[in-house]
């Protein structure tokens, strides 16, 4: 899958807002991308516009979404439908809401069968059992309506439903921010064995070291931009956007005495982005040139990164 | 809870004021009691009515006694025969014009919260027109138009209450499309028509049936005030509002009797269905607290 210069606005009454603008990047057949940012970064609505599901007012206003060769802009509903579930899924923030309240878990999970591959009503149920298991989800759980689960619970059985077609894609939409720790471990390693299988995974997270424990790559975004971009270890061990560095030194560390270092300031109000950088105000290495133009996209090895500084040091557009 | 707000019903002011004090089990006990009564006595009138309701007899006028229970009318029929055959109309017209109005008012109040757009627009246009004007005026108007059959009256009462399921629909379709396991549906690839029969419509159900009881009692009322003005029925079928209004010359002559229990049944069936709608109400916002 690729995305090419996405820019996805929001028709706000106040204007226009680029939640996200010019976002370019692949992620190739079982690989595992995280993408982080801060509350406002646009990682979320970048993860609802593969599922074409960007909420009104927001609309995708340019871009390419690639998958499997087509661009998922330019597919009718129809199209679009049968893809949503069976070749994309995608696993939501808050597990209490996003099971039907009124109906079965069980009788959920086999619809998707139904739906997507034709089963009659029987078969679908065994699937639905399979899919429990391979979550390691007891059988009563089928049975059962979604209050009387707890929230890693429903958040297993979100991800079995989405595990059991074998997308080729699992977008993860911050899946364990409403779950305790350990549970967030074990929900890690069910999406890790997803990918072993050959999953792609995408997965939003504001956890940075969540990201650093489990993915491939690292995608970091900053006011609806790309700031940086490269393989999990590169990026944690020598990040070359200040804003890397920035979040990675606010990040407690248990076994050292490191001091944890906030990034001063507040992400910027979209309504009115600061010109040039975005991150330029809050920048400690910002220049001149930061706040007058906007950084050019480079490429470093395997690495992409937005920045002036970079840019000096000899990256290449 | 919007909808809910059936503020041209006297039983729902009434109500509302009492309602902290009557404990919320008690209310509904009651309300469905006389409900089940009423309508066990629908369904076994043949067996349970004493005499022929609508046959006339020479004992005219006689006040209640052992062998008629709540006495005669003016041309000697049994009046406890009657109101028991008259619960039959009632509950009919009652009932097909809530089936009308939520055949009607429940797919159009879907697709207008769940679509949206100029469709919804218009659709909310014309329902808030009809809600604005008095339901009785308004059933009135169209009965009187339609002329005096049972079928027309539940057709005029069924007009009147379809804004209240469509405003009610609409209003909670709005908030289910906001909530993520329509969203998380529609990620597995659902489509609008499945959203809307498999996650909205069942979603709704208990909202729709607060609004039923609440609404049919509004709707006894309307409906007696139809017959009442005779646009409902014609002699000699029995029904409550007719003999209501046929006894009412009599009433300051001291034969009480004649209006005096089919008004009673009026405001003991519409008291039911308010009790249990008011009741359920309860709970339904206890339990989305």
């Amino acid at each position: 899958m690729s995305v090419e210069s996405l820019e996805i606005t929001y028709m706000a009454l106040g204007g226009r807002i680029k939640a996200v603008d010019g976002i370019s990047f692949s992620l190739e057949q079982g690989e595992w991308m995280t993408v982080v940012g801060e509350s406002g970064s646009g990682k979320s609505t970048l993860a609802y516009a593969i599922m074409r599901l960007v909420p009104p007012p927001g609309k995708i206003t340019g871009g390419k979404i690639v998958f499997d060769g087509m661009n998922l802009l330019e597919l009718d509903k129809e199209k679009l439908r049968k893809i949503r579930g069976k070749e994309i899924a995608m696993v939501f923030q808050d597990p209490m809401t996003s099971l039907d309240p009124l109906r079965r878990v069980g009788d959920q999970a086999a619809e998707l069968f139904v739906e997507h591959e034709g089963l009659d009503m029987e078969e679908a149920k065994k699937r639905a059992e399979e899919a429990m298991k391979s979550v390691r989800l007891p059988q009563h759980v089928l049975n059962s309506y979604p209050h009387q689960l707890s929230g890693g619970q429903r958040q297993r059985v979100m991800i079995a439903m989405a595990m059991s077609l074998r997308p080729k894609l699992l977008i993860a939409d911050e899946p364990t921010t409403a779950l305790d720790v350990l549970v967030q471990e074990g929900i890690m390693e069910l999406l890790n064995s997803m990918k072993e299988e050959g999953t792609s995974i995408l997965l939003i997270t504001h956890d940075l070291s969540l990201a650093a424990n489990w993915s491939d790559r690292i995608m970091v975004m900053y006011a609806g931009r790309l700031a940086e971009l490269g393989n999990t270890e590169d990026l944690v061990e020598r990040p070359l956007h200040p804003y890397t560095k920035g979040l990675l030194d606010s990040v407690p560390d248990l076994w050292s005495d490191k001091e944890v270092k906030p990034i001063e300031g507040n992400p910027p109000d979209m309504r009115y982005p600061p010109p040039g950088c975005r991150f330029h105000p809050r920048c400690p290495m910002a220049m001149e040139i930061c706040s007058k133009k906007e950084p050019p996209i480079l490429s470093i090895d395997k690495r992409v990164v937005s920045c002036w500084l970079m840019a000096k040091e000899g990256g290449k557009a | 809870m919007k909808g809910l707000e059936l503020g041209s019903s006297l039983f729902g002011k009434l109500l509302k004021r009492t309602r902290t004090a009557i404990p919320t089990g008690a209310m509904f006990n009651v309300g469905i009691t006389i409900i089940l009564a009423v309508v066990l006595m629908a369904v076994f009138a043949p067996l349970i009515s004493p005499y022929d309701p609508t046959r006339a007899t020479p004992d005219i006028l006689k006040p209640p006694s052992s062998s008629h229970l709540m006495g005669t009318n003016q041309i000697g029929q049994d009046i406890l025969s009657r109101v028991i055959y008259g619960s039959r109309i009632i509950l009919m017209v009652v009932l097909s014009a809530t089936i009308i109005s939520m055949a009607v008012g429940i797919p159009l109040g879907i697709y207008s919260g769940f679509i949206g757009g100029r469709a919804d627009r218009t659709l909310s246009m014309v329902m808030d027109s009809i809600y604005a004007f008095p339901s009785l005026i308004l059933a009135i108007a169209i009965a009187s138009v339609l002329g005096p059959s049972p079928l027309n009256t539940a057709i005029s009462l069924a007009v009147v209450y379809i804004p209240t399921y469509y405003r009610m629909t609409r209003g909670q379709t709005l908030s289910l499309r906001e909530q993520l396991f329509v969203e998380a549906a529609r990620s597995m690839g659902a489509g609008k028509l499945y959203i809307m029969r498999k996650h909205i419509l069942p979603n709704l159900l208990p909202t729709v049936l607060v609004v039923f009881t609440l609404s049919a009692a509004d709707a006894i009322i309307t409906e007696a005030g139809l017959s009442y003005l005779g646009l409902s029925v014609t002699p000699p079928t029995p029904d409550w509002g007719y003999d209501l209004r046929a006894g009412q010359g009599y009433f300051t002559t001291g034969y009480w009797w004649i209006s005096f229990f089919p008004g009673l049944m009026i405001t003991l069936l519409a008291l039911g269905f308010a009790l249990v709608g008011e009741a359920m109400g309860e709970k339904i916002s206890i339990a989305s607290k």
